[in-house]
């Protein structure tokens, strides 16, 4: 005989004419053995329906309705196009890291005057390739970023499973130091809204590192640079803001860690 | 490539439920948009409520409509109302999803839940959704697990770390007073 317990999950279902006509006569017959899920059905039969209509009201995106009814959305479009970008800025990344991993000793100097070069060159280079110029600054950290030895790593979660790493190194360029934030399974609800990075420290306001997005899978990615490592810091979070940023954190917090060992 | 629905020039759509299944059985677009705009925040927002993803929530919002049109004859007049149906069918939807994936459900109260308490609206849901609220928190818990999770009395207990026993009183006596509150509202 089914244990009655382990049928309580198919109480609502029963009472909503989900099941399938096996195991709907399955579970009549098993309801005669299981008298204290009588009274769990009785209650579902008079509340199964307005639970069901009593989940909070939600609007659905825009670009659902042009995805089912078969019409290209501009939203998609710009989305895959953000995607492809990034997927080629990857691409780049990774084979400039394997690059300059191979390169020897004797081609240090060589390395150091094409740095000095592409230091010098970046507002040419940029309207001339016509690339956003966040993205080529992101870029530009990134490929600075991949020659130096991270000092540390540190993680962050919260309940919904959202991870955050924070790898950071010193800026083989000058006496910086620079951060890559990235994310995963950070799910936006609001379009219209960005995350935001900040870190603490006490007696100090919090000091932003810098605004990012995720995409549909919840990764994002955020290089930003600071004066100080960032173990200098006690506690980092990554608040909902708008697009554009907020000098202080304003919006609901999403993930708080703190730095100390 | 796109394999939705397509076109047909069929009469102006009217926005009765039988009329509506009975023009999408016969593969009428404009019947299925005029009920995708009556019910596509609803089947979301309850997609969404389990699944704690938009993304996800999205992929079953779409298959659900893609189900209506493959399958709109299933639908019973006699035993359900359309929303109804399509709720279930959500419900169940998402449940699969969140079985399939292994995750489970979150618990109430999390950051996710204050911003979606934010945009409600009034309905018998949501009357229901404030009688809820009016209810422990162990008991709302035991029925979010039970209803939108689609958990057991025992997969509940293995989850939370409280006693069967327990488990099962919090539920009976957080349904029974749900209950009561929905059929004594004025």
């Amino acid at each position: 005989m089914m244990d009655c317990e382990q049928m309580t999950h198919l109480i609502p279902d029963y009472v909503l004419g989900t099941l399938d006509d096996a195991q709907r006569q399955k579970f009549k017959a098993l309801l005669t053995d299981c008298p204290e899920l009588q009274e769990l059905l009785a209650a579902y039969e008079v509340v199964a329906e307005p639970l069901l209509h009593s989940a909070p009201h939600r609007r659905a995106p825009e670009h659902l309705r042009s995805r089912i009814f078969g019409e290209p959305s501009p939203h998609t479009r710009q989305r895959r196009y953000w995607l492809l970008i990034a997927a080629i800025l990857v691409l780049v990344l990774v084979g400039s890291n394997i690059f300059w991993a191979q390169r020897t000793d004797d081609l240090d100097a060589e390395i150091d005057s094409l740095t000095s070069q592409l230091l010098a060159t970046p507002p040419a280079i940029i309207p001339q390739q016509q690339v956003p110029v966040a993205m080529y600054n992101q870029a530009y950290q990134a490929n600075n970023f991949s020659n130096m030895t991270p000092l540390n790593q540190f993680y962050a979660s919260n309940e919904q499973q959202a991870l955050a790493s924070i790898t950071w190194a010193r800026s083989a360029l000058n006496d910086s130091y620079i951060g890559v934030l990235s994310t995963q399974n950070l799910y936006s609800e609001n379009t219209e809204q960005a995350y935001q990075l900040w870190l603490y420290r006490s007696g100090e306001p919090p000091t932003s590192a810098g605004v990012f997005d995720v995409d549909w899978f919840g990764n994002g990615m955020l290089i930003f640079e600071l004066e100080e490592p960032i173990d200098a810091y006690e506690e980092v979070s990554i608040t909902e803001e708008p697009i554009s940023g907020s000098e202080h954190p304003t919006g609901p917090e999403v993930i708080r860690e703190s730095l100390e060992p | 490539m796109n394999t939705g629905p397509k076109w047909q020039a069929l009469p102006e759509v009217s926005t009765h439920d039988s009329d509506l299944i009975e023009r999408i059985c016969q593969h009428d677009q404009r019947a299925l948009a005029a009920l995708y705009d009556e019910m596509a925040n609803r089947v979301y927002s309850l997609a969404l409520y389990i699944l704690r993803n938009s993304y996800h929530a999205e992929e079953v919002t779409q298959d659900i409509f893609m189900k209506i049109w493959d399958h709109a004859d299933q639908w019973d007049e006699s035993k359900a109302k359309l929303s109804t149906w399509i709720l279930a069918m959500t419900r169940n939807a998402a449940i699969d999803r969140l079985r399939k994936e292994k995750r489970r459900p979150a618990v109430v109260d999390s950051p996710l839940d204050k911003i979606l308490q934010m945009e409600t609206v009034e309905s018998d849901g949501h009357q229901l959704r404030t009688m809820m609220h009016h209810l422990p928190k162990e008991q709302q818990e035991a029925i979010y697990l039970n209803f939108f999770g689609g958990m057991s009395h025992t997969d509940i207990a293995e989850m939370t770390g409280v006693p069967l026993g327990t488990i099962k009183t919090r539920l009976r006596l957080g349904l029974k007073k749900l209950r009561t509150m929905w059929t004594e509202r004025s």
